[in-house]
């Protein structure tokens, strides 16, 4: 289904603020044609209204074994933020529409030298932070999402590698839904061991990092 | 955060009028605090508020219909056609100067002349057994969020109000069957979502009953009314009112009342010169995104008004 001329309209009004270049890994795949499709057809729209700042490249999961292997992509379509290191930092699992179009604009920004919000806090706890890969559950429609993926994006972004964010958008992933036993939005889990559900601040989230009792 | 880099936070930096809320009531405030010239920055939680989560908003005059985040997409427009910065952050602390406040979050402080309280309010929890420990595995608060995840199973709604109805219409799209589980005689909606509600085949109203307890394993499987009846669910949506975010207001020795609401006058002033306050949060009989932006704008008046009779040079 194309993309609702709303969100088009949305995509276009936010990445004209990016102002720097930046190139995204996006990994698709024929087992998950729907989604890729869909995907493609979105970051082409971020694309052409990037004014150039915004390149894609894209790599079918079929027939790039070795990068798969490397950026260990278990799921397609998936798109890659990588630090200077090429490591991954941040994951989509979702195609970046509606409530994501802020949050995902925000962050490629941050990537390319907009200053952090986070940076300082995160930074002063680094030493008390383990490396953590947080996953943030998230639906199209969720009120509350884009808070919460802007949060967790700028901590992995400020955090020096430690932290690794994926955004999985549940409505495409249902098997990741149940696995979870998902049936609130959003929904974080910190490296497979803890829960966290509703509008958590980014204090909360802080403190869950540096296991301070609430 | 938008319309703000972190270069312009500048901790030293003054503004005019800081607003504190993330919904209509704060970002109506906003635009006329710009409109008015003031140097104005909005702090909020979360971006939209509470109205963000309704599916339906048909009540706001100039807008036929659109849901929650639609009618906040069109504020947010407004917002940046303005420049109008935005943070998303939470003030945990005020302090008053002799000529401005200090204001703390946990990552930044900020400085502003005057202050405009508009940080709404929160759904009330019922406060039974089995409502914390099943929060994400059953129970919810907010239908438009998690609503796609009973497709074709049977949920209740427990409240009688025009949020606990329009909840349960939304819901009615997707599941098998509601329940409206209200200790009323009779559903409080506005009468043309009653209307509907009553209409609605797959939606069924229990009245003057109570729910005491919510049971299951690993989620919701039924729930326990006063009668001593257990009721199978699958998921249980709790709407059963609301309660303003006047922690904050009451640290700083702003008055409310006892439903813990923010005094004000009519023209949104509180018993601190300098603060004000608008929305959900004060104290108005009848609270509507309408009347809420009503008062925020009264509020950047009042607040254009203060700064201009203070008259301080930087």
């Amino acid at each position: 289904m194309p993309i609702s001329y709303i969100y088009n309209r949305m995509i276009r009004e936010e990445i004209k603020k990016l102002n720097k270049p930046v190139t995204l890994k996006i990994f698709t795949s024929s087992s998950n044609l729907q989604e890729s499709v869909k995907m493609m057809e979105t970051m082409s729209i971020y694309q052409k209204a990037s004014n150039e700042m915004l390149k894609i490249e894209e790599y079918k999961l079929e027939t790039n074994s070795d990068l798969v292997k490397k950026y260990e992509i278990h799921q397609a379509p998936a798109i890659l933020m990588t630090n200077a290191k090429d490591h991954v930092i941040i994951r989509y699992l979702a195609v970046p529409t509606a409530a994501k179009i802020q949050p995902f604009v925000q962050t490629l920004m941050v990537l390319t030298g907009t200053p952090n919000y986070y940076e300082n806090i995160i930074r002063e706890n680094l030493s008390k932070i383990n490396p953590t890969v947080i996953k943030v559950l998230i639906t199209d429609y969720c009120a509350y999402c884009s808070t919460v993926i802007s949060i967790c994006s700028q901590f992995a972004l400020a955090s020096e590698g430690k932290l690794q964010t994926i955004i999985i958008d549940i409505m495409a992933h249902p098997d990741i839904s149940e696995q979870y036993n998902v049936t609130t939005v959003p929904t974080l889990i910190i490296n497979e061991d803890k829960k966290l559900i509703g509008d958590i601040t980014a204090e909360e989230l802080l403190n869950e990092l540096i296991n301070k009792t609430l | 955060m938008f319309n703000i880099d972190m270069e312009d936070i500048d901790p030293e930096k003054t503004y005019d009028l800081i607003v504190l809320g993330g919904g209509p009531t704060a970002i109506g405030c906003a635009i006329y605090a710009a409109r008015f010239a003031l140097d104005v920055l909005v702090i909020g939680k979360i971006f939209g508020g509470l109205i963000a989560t309704t599916h339906l908003v048909e009540n706001y005059p100039g807008v036929t219909s659109t849901s929650g985040q639609g009618l906040m997409e069109m504020f947010k427009e407004h917002m940046n056609s303005l420049s109008i910065p935005y943070i998303t952050d939470e003030i945990r602390s005020i302090e008053q100067t002799s000529d401005h406040f200090v204001l703390h979050s946990f990552f930044q402080k900020f400085k502003a002349k005057s202050v405009v309280i508009a940080t709404g309010s929160e759904r009330k929890k019922l406060g039974i057994p089995g409502e914390e420990e099943f929060a994400g595995r059953g129970v919810s608060y907010c239908a438009t969020c998690d609503g796609p995840f009973y497709k074709d199973k049977t949920v209740c709604v427990i409240g009688g109000s025009d949020s606990a109805a329009k909840e349960a219409l939304f819901l009615s799209q997707n599941v098998k069957k509601v329940y409206i589980i209200y200790r009323g005689e009779e559903i409080r909606a506005e009468p043309i979502n009653k209307k509907r509600v009553l209409k609605n085949q797959k939606i069924e109203i229990i009245y003057k009953t109570n729910v005491t307890e919510i049971k299951g394993d690993n989620t919701v499987k039924s729930v326990i009314f006063d009668n001593g009846k257990e009721f199978e669910i699958d998921g249980v949506f709790i709407e059963v009112g609301s309660k303003p975010n006047s922690d904050l207001a009451k640290h700083i020795g702003i008055k409310t009342n006892q439903k813990d609401e923010i005094i004000i006058n009519r023209v949104s002033e509180t018993n601190i010169s300098g603060v004000f306050a608008a929305g959900d949060v004060a104290d108005a009989p009848f609270k509507q995104a309408i009347t809420g932006v009503a008062e925020g704008v009264i509020a950047a008046y009042s607040a254009f008004d203060y700064i201009k009779e203070m008259n301080i040079e930087y």
